[in-house]
């Protein structure tokens, strides 16, 4: 599924109190590309990967998936993308935690009215991939911060997304949990074409994506293609974050 | 934030504004001037005064509990950045200080504006012809601006208190209701007490109308309150999240869009709200029931004030000339004159109590002269034919048991004896001419009885007052010709006779004996009775009204009231693709929740007064007046809920 955006800016506060967020962001994804979203604290990776996602609606510009502008439909047409369309996982994990486990890893499949006999197969099928059988009925307090990023990262694939949002998503794991998590990212990036757009700001995360942009103080700053070698690919981007956390300012044309 | 300030202040500025008005009220002069203002109603006033104060402060107290857990997360930052616990306590106690000091300004300024039209309002009610005039009383102010300070400060110091407990460090305490199971069988069992209520209500609305009985019942309905205040609580608190819960275990109801979420979010909201939830449904209950029990008891008074006094003026055929000539002297303008013979003899009645026939003295008026009388009077009474009979029962209200059992008939005393008949209650000429029964019977039997002792009534209806002055009554009353009846009882009824006194021989009337006013007048006892019911009226409707306006506040607080965690939650829910509209619902679930429950559940316990009206007035028919007011208590709520729905939705759309 590509995503297209177009000119989009967001503001935060308004006259003079306000934070330009995004300014005149222009962004092409690729189908079935696995997409880094780099910059420092602050920068609009968050901001960027929000509107994209359709949970926050940019100033002006277009957000183009698809070939349907997504910045001209009604908010319920939007939920309705989201839920059919879209995975989320993030660094605070956003689970319900009113909710056991196999309920916060169906909720998407509910929230479409899908049949009971899909919502089990397709709960198996996870329980099989991710191994989280024992966990289902546990509650998510009982969980540790890995495997509560495991439970939502399920909740993210439950339904098949065409596009899977992460925000940080390794943020709270350790290593080891970080390092599964990545695997299965990009199992789901290769096997099943899935678009993957990824905040992040660790660079071994990034290392994962097929491609890194750079974003600081609302713009686009650089970008980074991954060759096919990880090493390189991954001392590139320590080389850029290095760049712009030094300050030198190279503008994309 | 916002909204709960504006809802704390404006419902303390209600309570001060009403508290303030009935103090205004106590010490009026313009009532005060007034005679129809006595004692017992200014002591009355003010009882209630202190009763609405009581009401006041522990509303404003709870009130003030929402407050200060809002900004619980506040306090709690304070606290980890270094301010100290008494820094907290003290900023919550100016904080309360300000509002309290805000609403009690506004709130007396506000009952100052009103004053005037709520007197207004007092005067039309009471009916008493009076220019209500506005008043400030100093001293009046003087004391509410007094009771303002030391419960503002009473207020800011429990709340300052409640910050320093809100930062300390508390255990969470495991009652044993809190475990699921015991909390779900102590439901069932709140279930089985409040159905059982339900099912022992309507045995009471017959046990009633057995004499005898009123003892028991009065028990009974004792029982039954009690059923209800413990089985609603334990429904609350055990069976509707027992219900939730079960909801939630079927896939085919929870696995259905929100519901898997909903059913949980839900479930929470009412466990914790369980208190208040039930507190404002016992409450309601009893203003509704309050509501009902005045509103019926001032149809009754006022029935019963109709049927003793049908006409303005009312005497017998001695007195008649006598009150024509005061009417002329007076210049009163007569509308109507009425005056109709009627025949006394005995008739042999059935006697409920003793389970045998009695005789008694009737008063016997023709079908022909009944006609004659003003549709106001007759149709109160069923209609009837030329050739039917109507007995009319002057027990209080005619709404005593068997009122309307006609299986036994009525003897005459050397006439055809009576079966078929319509009951009615409404007396010609008022029921305080009369002693004991009266019969309206076709003209042709009316011919057929030898009446014992004849009378004629006549009847005046005037145009406004009837301007007589107090000389003028008191020498009416001075040419009063009243007299005795005697029934002397013999071996049968036909040899049975009535003597005519104007004495009597002892000091007490005896069995089988009666009087007969020879005056009525309808003026002095009209206006007592307006004043009391108007009085009453105005009382109760404002303490009842004022006392569901403030359960309606409490609720909306407690479902803006939301922690972190339940913000956190349907946030969430919206990040992972539920729509605003769905996200609505879940709103708009709880809010009718929180509402319905409380609305059914108090709806359900106050038809308890249909029962007690029963047993108090032995009256039948105040449905109606329960469905009155039940559905103002519904439109009232209705409008709350609707209200709280949408600010709770603002509030809610405004942090997703």
């Amino acid at each position: 599924m590509q995503i297209i955006v177009k000119n989009i800016a967001k503001d935060y506060g308004k006259k003079k109190n306000a934070v330009h967020a995004l300014k005149d962001i222009d962004l092409e994804v690729a189908e079935g590309e696995f997409l880094g979203i780099m910059g420092p604290s602050g920068a609009g990776k968050s901001t960027l990967l929000n509107a994209i996602s359709t949970n926050e609606r940019p100033d002006h510009g277009q957000i183009i998936i698809d070939g349907i502008d997504m910045t001209q439909q009604h908010d319920r047409t939007l939920a309705k993308y989201r839920r059919h369309k879209m995975g989320f996982i993030y660094q605070s994990f956003d689970l319900l935690d009113s909710l056991n486990v196999k309920e916060n890893i169906i909720l998407p499949l509910v929230l479409n009215h899908s049949s009971k006999k899909i919502i089990e197969q397709r709960f198996e099928h996870l329980n099989r991939l991710l191994d989280i059988g024992e966990l289902s009925q546990r509650t998510i307090d009982d969980l540790s911060l890995g495997q509560r990023q495991i439970i939502s990262a399920a909740r993210a694939l439950i339904n098949n997304p065409e596009i899977l949002f992460a925000d940080e998503p390794t943020g709270s794991l350790d290593s080891k949990s970080a390092t599964i998590l990545l695997n299965y990212m990009q199992i789901i990036n290769q096997r099943e074409k899935t678009t993957i757009l990824m905040a992040t700001h660790d660079a071994f995360t990034a290392s994962y994506c097929s491609r890194v942009v750079f974003i600081k103080d609302g713009s686009i700053f650089s970008e980074i293609v991954n060759s096919g070698n990880r090493n390189d690919f991954f001392e590139q981007v320590i080389n850029m974050q290095r760049t712009i956390g030094g300050g030198s300012y190279f503008n994309i044309p | 934030m916002r909204d709960s300030y504006l809802i704390y202040i404006a419902s303390s500025v209600f309570a001060v504004a009403v508290l303030t008005l009935l103090a205004m009220l106590v010490d009026d002069p313009t009532l005060k001037s007034s005679h129809y203002w006595n004692v017992t109603l200014q002591q009355f006033m003010y009882v209630m005064a202190f009763v609405f104060a009581f009401f006041t402060f522990v509303y404003m107290t709870y009130v003030g509990g929402f407050f200060i857990q809002q900004q619980r997360l506040e306090f709690k930052t304070y606290f980890k950045l270094g301010m100290s616990k008494f820094a907290i306590a003290l900023i919550s106690f100016l904080e309360t200080i300000v509002v309290q000091l805000i609403a009690w300004v506004i709130g007396m300024l506000l009952a100052v504006i009103l004053q005037k039209f709520i007197g207004m309002l007092l005067v039309y009610l009471m009916r008493i012809d009076l220019t209500f005039r506005f008043y400030l009383s100093m001293d009046v102010i003087w004391i509410m601006l007094k009771t303002g300070f030391y419960s503002s400060i009473i207020l800011s110091l429990l709340n300052g208190f409640r910050a320093y407990l809100i930062l300390r460090e508390r255990k969470k305490k495991q009652h044993f209701y809190n475990n699921w199971f015991i909390r779900s069988l102590l439901g069932i069992f709140g279930v089985v007490l409040f159905l059982s209520g339900v099912a022992l209500t309507m045995p009471l609305l017959s046990m009633s109308s057995e004499i005898g009985r009123n003892d028991d019942s009065m028990i009974l309905t004792f029982i039954i309150g009690l059923l209800y205040v413990f089985g609603s609580y334990f429904v609350f608190r055990g069976f509707l999240p027992l219900v939730l819960e079960m909801l939630d275990r079927i896939k085919f109801f929870s696995y259905r869009g929100t519901n898997l979420f909903s059913f949980k979010y839900l479930h929470q909201r009412l466990v914790k709200n369980t208190s208040i939830i039930w507190f404002i449904t016992e409450l309601s209950a009893l203003a509704v029931a309050m509501l009902v029990f005045c509103y019926a008891g001032y149809q009754i008074v006022y029935q019963d004030y109709q049927i003793s006094y049908s006409f303005s003026l009312v005497s017998t055929k001695d007195q008649a000339g006598a009150v024509e000539q005061q009417l002329k002297d007076h210049g009163t303008k007569v509308k109507e004159r009425y005056h109709t013979p009627i025949k006394r003899t005995i008739a042999e009645i059935w006697d409920y109590s003793s389970k045998e026939y009695t005789p008694r003295l009737v008063s016997v008026m023709s079908y022909d002269n009944y006609l004659k009388l003003p549709q106001r009077i007759t149709k109160k009474n069923p209609s009837i034919k030329s050739g039917d009979f109507l007995e009319i029962k002057g027990e209080l209200s005619a709404l005593t048991p068997n009122y309307n059992n006609i299986e036994h008939p009525i003897s005459v005393k050397n006439a055809p004896k009576i079966t078929a008949r319509k009951v009615g209650s409404m007396f010609p000429y008022g029921s305080r001419m009369y002693s004991g029964l009266m019969l309206v019977v076709p003209n042709s039997y009316y011919r057929q009885i030898n009446s014992d002792a004849s009378e004629t009534f006549y009847g005046w209806d005037v145009k406004g007052a009837d301007k007589m002055s107090a000389t003028a009554i008191k020498r009416l009353k001075q040419k009063e010709h009243q007299y005795y009846l005697t029934v002397h009882v013999k071996s049968s009824l036909n040899k049975s006779y009535i003597t005519k006194s104007d004495k009597l021989d002892g000091k007490y009337l005896g069995t089988n004996q009666y009087i007969q006013s020879s005056f009525v007048r309808q003026e002095v006892t009209k206006n007592i009775v307006r004043q009391a019911t108007g009085f009453f009226l105005f009382l109760i409707t404002t303490f009842s009204i004022a006392l569901l306006i403030a359960l309606g506040s409490l609720l909306t607080l407690k479902v803006l009231l939301r922690d972190d965690y339940e913000w956190r939650q349907l946030k969430t829910l919206k990040r992972i693709g539920a729509s605003e509209n769905e996200i609505k619902v879940i709103i708009k679930k709880e809010t009718a929740l929180l509402f319905g429950m409380p609305m059914i559940f108090a709806l359900i316990q106050s038809f308890l007064v249909i029962g007690i009206l029963k047993l108090v007035f032995s009256t039948t028919n105040q449905f109606a007046s329960f469905v009155l007011i039940g559905l103002s208590y519904v439109l009232l709520y209705g409008l709350t809920g609707v209200l709280t729905y949408i600010l709770s939705w603002r509030g809610v759309k405004d942090k997703l």
